[in-house]
């Protein structure tokens, strides 16, 4: 049974399995090696996904869903045409869509998974991610680090390596930066960093900006403030379409031209624009944004108390570490050359396949490895002080700090405050090591977990041992116990803020099936109206009318999205032109 | 190499050098193209405005002047190839079968005939047996065709820059004849336009780039293409989309 690797990302959505000991990416129904994480309603009232959903988003903007990962592990709800959604529902989409086409590639059912997440992704993000895999029906071997994934990836074409490696992926929307140890067959991530707004995107925006300047001091006229709305919506599309091959070009040639004959009709004359950027300036454009990273690249450092010349090996993931400036910058920070034999799009993917492998034993000895991460956030609770003799509340205090390996387990020992003190309240904080007070924005559960039947005692004298327990797929499990009875409660995070409960997965999951079905079956209906057209066109007035009255009915049908009435007037249809051909 | 290799090769050789071979009747109809549009503007403009846009025609003057110079076939490597197949053995009946394939092949390169691509192809990998879709036809398609149809957009954008001015109906639609006729000279690639205009869009082989309010397109029907950014294309045999046509529907 294969385990799929699947590197769910923020713009961008990939996938991969191990065949013969070796990862390899899975194509998808459009034979795209990546499929965009755009969601949508369609105008005929069905779910769309990918490509399809990417190419009519402009017609569509409030039918479309971009950047759903941004949202994940939050209780916002997203309205799509007349129905909601939660950020697990439309993930569960992607998931299917991805299942689905690695069932169609491989020829064999598709029910476990392993998924990746940036290594910044909380507890309740995670979570939420995990739940969108149960929802489009995969058992979610193990929610694995991106970093980690491209680590495993680089691992097991490089078995004997003892490195220290540094992860850096700058993809298109998010950047992510990780510390990693490899040790022989062991990866352990020593600490992990990132901006999940900071990607390509930002420098594609900064080339039109700069297409924009030259055409104001050329024309002295804004570029996208003359014409009709229409012509200026057009205009933008071409120079950013423009703006994404110049950037591309500029990654192999040393200069680009932005050649865009016929742009604009501006006081009635036709503009061409043909403006020449070298690499260097495109240099001096994004390196601000660039640098930027080197802070968060100093941040992993830090935490994995190492200096720059302990790292032996970099590695570069995402589309945007093409770029050279971004090698430049990496490699002159740590003195080395950057690797170059991985895929910067599908290390991520291959990574998760491995590590799905690595389960169901589908690797030889040689090349299995096994993976440590690290928690991505400092977890503790809230406690009382005295502070100047008088009580204060709301201190964090830390069970678990930052970047410790995983699975990690704490304890602490707390005792009650008040005389004949029953219950005891404790909250769930997530936050870094600096913080010294909790605040409601690092809560991660809705209501503290209580502890009660404590004995009635004086003030101190009865102890609660806490213990917080964060496992290898980023889920958190608190258990407290009241030293003096024994008592012991506990509990998985399961009910966190915006995080679906058992019920409501179940729900989710009928209702995707569902949508799912009637999608695939309108989606098959248009083959069949298709020919049914193909056919009125030859047939005789009498017998075309019929088949037009035929395809409307089922066309009705479909918008009411009655499964069963679509059936039956597919096969009336099917039965009538037979006839006909006949 | 052997029998069957040797024929692969020359199946290669002929996908490539038809599309080379498609490069250059493209090339030359586009530059005949250029005469009859430049009288259209000289006798549609005065003065002033004509020279300007005199001035704007020598871009696409220019850029239909870069499309590549493709050099001719090489029929040597073909004699030579099937001199190899006599030496490697190979049977009369293959021997029979590329002579008159090969003769089809000068008919078409000699008298610029539109002629089916796969057809020949596909014959060739059935005889070799060898899997058609080894070729990658599509992607070296879609290599040949790439300049080509940028120049089709190049007339396109010209053509919608000189839609905002004075002139006259007639001599536009006289211009949207001339591109159309240059479309026409894909299918020696095999390629032809997508139809999207004034049907529902379809991501499947549209790219929607906005939508218009109904008032500026009160003739088309809602989330109805009403206007064509960028033509699409995609290779008739297959079916397969080579490029998606960019849209604007209306809202």
């Amino acid at each position: 049974m294969t385990i799929l690797g699947i590197d769910l990302g923020t713009t961008n959505s990939a996938m991969a399995y191990v065949k013969n000991g070796q990862p390899e990416m899975i194509v998808n129904s459009r034979g795209e090696r990546t499929t965009p994480s755009v969601f949508q309603k369609n105008i005929n009232g069905e779910l769309v996904v990918g490509s399809v959903a990417k190419n009519q988003y402009s017609s569509l903007p409030e039918q479309t869903v971009l950047e759903i990962k941004r949202k994940m592990g939050t209780d916002e709800k997203i309205t799509v045409g007349e129905t909601s959604f939660t950020p697990e529902q439309i993930s569960a989409h992607f998931l299917k869509y991805l299942k689905q086409a690695a069932e169609d590639f491989l020829g064999e059912k598709i029910t476990e998974a392993v998924i990746t997440v940036p290594a910044y992704f909380s507890d309740a993000q995670r979570k939420a991610t995990k739940i969108a895999g149960e929802i489009a029906g995969l058992k979610v071997e193990r929610i694995l680090n991106e970093p980690t994934a491209a680590a495993i990836a680089y691992g097991l074409d490089h078995p004997d390596s003892e490195k220290n490696i540094i992860v850096y992926d700058l993809g298109g929307g998010t950047f992510d930066i990780s510390v990693v140890r490899l040790d022989k067959n062991l990866i352990e991530v020593k600490a992990s960093a990132g901006d999940n707004h900071l990607g390509g995107m930002d420098l594609d925006r900064l080339l039109v900006d700069w297409v924009a300047e030259q055409f104001a001091e050329q024309y002295d006229v804004p570029l996208f403030s003359f014409g009709e709305a229409s012509e200026i919506t057009q205009r933008h599309a071409r120079v950013k379409l423009e703006a994404e091959n110049v950037k591309k070009s500029l990654s192999s040639e040393l200069s680009a031209t932005f050649n865009l004959p016929f742009l604009a009709v501006y006081e009635g004359k036709p503009i061409s624009l043909d403006y020449t950027i070298t690499r260097a300036e495109f240099e001096d454009i994004v390196r601000p944004l660039l640098e930027e990273t080197l802070v968060h690249v100093d941040k992993a450092i830090h935490d994995a108390k190492l200096a720059p010349d302990a790292i032996d090996d970099i590695i570069l993931i995402g589309g945007a570490t093409r770029i050279p400036l971004v090698q430049q910058l990496v490699e002159a920070k740590f003195e080395r050359m950057a690797k170059k034999d991985i895929n910067p799009d599908e290390a991520v993917a291959l990574g998760a396949a491995i590590q799905g492998a690595m389960k169901e034993d589908s690797l030889s000895e040689e090349s299995s490895l096994m993976v440590i991460d690290v928690c991505p956030y400092t977890l503790g609770t809230d406690v009382l002080r005295i502070v100047d003799g008088k009580r204060q509340s709301g201190y964090f205090d830390i069970l678990i700090r930052r970047n410790e390996p995983l699975p990690v387990t704490a304890k602490k020992i707390y005792n009650t405050v008040n005389d004949n003190q029953t219950t005891i309240d404790i909250g769930v904080y997530q936050g870094d090591d600096e913080d010294a007070r909790v605040n409601d924005d690092l809560r991660i559960t809705e209501t503290p977990l209580i502890v009660d039947e404590i004995p009635e005692n004086a003030a101190g004298k009865e102890k609660v041992e806490i213990m917080f327990r964060y496992d290898v797929n980023g889920l958190i499990q608190i258990e407290a116990t009241v030293l003096s009875t024994g008592r012991t409660i506990s509990q998985v995070l399961d009910a966190q803020r915006g995080i679906m409960s058992a019920r409501q997965v179940k729900e989710a999951k009928l209702e995707l099936f569902d949508d799912w079905e009637k999608s695939k079956l309108a989606s098959e209906m248009k083959g069949v109206i298709r020919r049914a057209k193909k056919v009125r066109r030859n047939a005789e007035p009498q017998q075309a009318v019929q088949i037009e009255e035929a395809i409307q009915q089922l066309e009705y049908a479909i918008q009411e999205t009655d499964v069963e009435l679509v059936k039956t007037r597919e096969e009336a249809l099917l039965d009538l032109l037979m006839e006909i051909i006949e | 190499m052997t029998v069957n290799g040797l024929l692969q090769q020359y199946s290669e050789w002929v996908l490539e050098d038809r599309l080379r071979h498609a490069t250059m009747v493209f090339c030359g109809y586009a530059k005949d193209m250029l005469e009859p549009i430049e009288q259209l503007l000289t006798y549609s403009f005065r003065e002033q405005e004509r020279q300007t846009w005199l001035d704007a025609f020598q871009t696409l003057r220019t850029n239909v002047a870069k499309l590549d110079h493709v050099a001719d076939y090489d029929d040597e490597k073909y004699v030579h190839l099937i001199k190899q197949l006599r030496q490697e053995g190979a049977s009369l009946r293959i021997l029979n079968h590329i002579q008159r394939e090969h003769q089809r092949f000068l008919d078409v390169m000699t008298k610029e005939l539109l002629a089916p691509l796969y057809e020949p192809l596909e014959r060739l990998a059935s005889l070799a047996d060898f899997d058609f879709e080894e070729l990658q036809a599509i992607e070296v398609i879609r290599r040949f065709s790439y300049k080509p149809i940028e120049i089709i957009d190049q007339f396109d954008y010209f053509s919608e820059s000189l839609s905002g001015t004075s002139i006259k109906a007639a001599t536009l639609a006289q211009l949207t004849l001339l591109i159309a006729q240059l479309i026409e000279q894909l299918a020696h690639f095999n390629v032809y336009e997508l139809d999207v205009l004034h049907k529902e869009l379809d991501g499947e082989y549209m790219v929607s780039i906005g939508a218009m309010p109904c008032s500026l397109a009160p003739d088309v029907a809602r989330h109805h293409v009403c206007k064509v950014f960028e033509r699409g294309f995609y290779i008739k045999e297959t079916n397969d989309v080579l490029r998606e046509a960019k849209v604007m529907t209306v809202m």
